[in-house]
């Protein structure tokens, strides 16, 4: 376990960039903080450190965005939506696991329920709010 | 310009609605809409898996309503629009396996067209776009302004850096117990009150054309949980939220609308998607566009939801300009609004 006060959304960005460095393929990180904490902002320091051109921003409405890069791309789910649907599968996460040279970024996993027994190892990146500005982030790896 | 008889089929099938409307010339035959929302309410947001398996069930029943309600037979459609993204994967790919169908058997062109360009082109029901028009595109998955200097010419300027301003009524309606659609229910609550007091929320300062929902997001969701915790959150306060969100959602909009209107020299502020159904912002952007001496276009309120109609209007320009599609042509959930686009 790891830990790490963010001043601001940009050192949290900063911080992932960095951060994306120690991602190999297949791995998944579960992104964990609540309304505001500020994942999106986190997943747009990933998406800089895999120098992915594209507006990274908020998937909630189509569950699921796909950034293409070369050598990794960057799949970024959020299960926001999903919180009552207790149905299995609904996401296909395992097929979409399967995809070669990508990792995943997922946030509010604990809407998966069931499905996240197909996540092997997955590396928890906690953000909780410490005020308006500063977040403390841990890593579970 | 094509012929005024020729016949255009278009499907749409993009997120939660299965749509198919015929269009004769200029004149809509037909616009068959079947919605998903009562489905999906249960969820609270659209249920990808459950859209695709509703559009699969529907699509057959809306097409044949459509031939039949345009009172044209299958022989005499000439081309077929269909939505080729962005939206759900899913959902997409079934909208597009009928189109390829019908293009197929009945020898026809296919043409994929743009979710926005029929966002943006569901205006000309009115009347047609003056360039150079800015087009401002607000749903609950877009938040996008676009200049057209001419037609089917499109340059976005300006977006949202995170959250859609859709969703950002949606999260924050939730946050305040508000049943889904979050964005519809809040217009229900504040529309026509004038007594409401606002509470004033922290404004980004964002460079450019471009918007952020989400520092504001975070800050009002912070501020509703100390609420909670100190028992103030009563049915005024949850008023004052929800009115106070609208106005800061839809001011930062229009703020950088009319900002980009003073830069380019706009003729024309259209308007899409379905949070251009929202009184206060119809009612802010008219008497803005006065003051500034600008036109403004915001669609009738059965054209700001999705539907299939707006897609064959979109496609007839296609059409007349030769972006045709192949029947190998694929969706693209995140296709970016330039042309021409992959097949």
């Amino acid at each position: 376990m790891r830990e790490y006060i963010s001043k601001s959304a940009k050192q949290t960005k900063q911080f992932a960039k960095q951060f994306v460095k120690q991602l190999k393929k297949g791995d998944v990180v579960l992104l964990d903080g609540e309304l505001g904490a500020g994942k999106t902002t986190f997943v747009q320091g990933l998406g800089e450190g895999l120098k992915i051109k594209n507006k990274i921003i908020s998937p909630t409405f189509n569950i699921l965005k796909i950034y293409k890069s070369s050598p990794l791309s960057l799949y970024h789910l959020d299960c926001y939506r999903l919180e009552n649907i207790k149905s299995d599968n609904g996401l296909d996460i395992y097929d979409l696991l399967q995809t070669d040279d990508a990792i995943f970024c997922i946030e509010w996993s604990e809407f998966l329920y069931d499905d996240l027994q197909y996540i092997k190892n997955p590396i928890t990146v906690k953000i909780d709010i410490l005020n308006d500005e500063e977040r403390k982030i841990v890593i579970y790896d | 310009m094509i012929d005024n008889k020729k016949v255009i089929l278009a499907i749409e099938s993009s997120c939660d609605e299965t749509s198919v409307a015929i269009l004769v010339g200029e004149e809509l035959k037909c616009n068959i809409i079947s919605s998903q929302i009562k489905e999906h309410i249960p969820f609270g947001g659209v249920y990808p898996e459950l859209a695709s398996r509703l559009h699969v069930e529907k699509i057959d029943y809306v097409i044949s309503k459509a031939v039949q309600e345009a009172n044209v037979s299958f022989e005499d459609l000439d081309y077929i629009c269909v939505t080729k993204g962005p939206g759900l994967p899913g959902a997409l790919q079934i909208g597009m396996m009928a189109g390829k169908v019908l293009s197929g058997f009945l020898n026809i062109p296919l043409i994929g067209v743009h979710h926005l360009m029929g966002h943006i082109y569901a205006n000309e029901y009115i009347e047609k776009i003056k360039y150079p028009s800015l087009a401002v595109i607000i749903s609950g998955g877009n938040t996008e302004l676009v200049l057209m200097k001419d037609l089917l010419n499109f340059e976005l300027i300006g977006q949202t850096l995170d959250d859609a301003i859709g969703e950002s009524f949606d999260k924050i309606a939730r946050k305040l117990d508000l049943p889904y659609p979050g964005g519809v229910n809040i217009d229900k609550l504040t529309k026509d009150r004038t007594d409401i007091e606002l509470i004033k929320f922290p404004k980004p300062h964002i460079k450019g054309f471009d918007v952020s929902y989400s520092g504001l997001k975070s800050a009002v969701s912070r501020m509703i949980d100390e609420d909670i915790k100190n028992n103030l959150l009563d049915e005024t306060r949850v008023l004052q939220y929800a009115y106070s969100t609208e106005v800061h959602l839809i001011d930062q909009l229009l703020n950088k609308v009319f900002l980009a209107d003073k830069t380019y020299n706009i003729k024309q502020i259209v308007f899409g998607g379905g949070v251009s159904a929202n009184s206060y912002l119809r009612k802010q952007a008219l008497e803005l566009g006065k003051k500034n001496n600008v036109e403004i276009l915001i669609p009738p309120l059965w054209c700001t939801t999705d539907n299939a109609a707006m897609i064959a209007i979109a496609g007839k320009h296609l059409i007349e300009k030769g972006y045709f599609s192949s029947l190998k042509c694929t969706t693209n959930p995140s296709l970016e609004l330039e042309l021409p686009y992959e097949d």
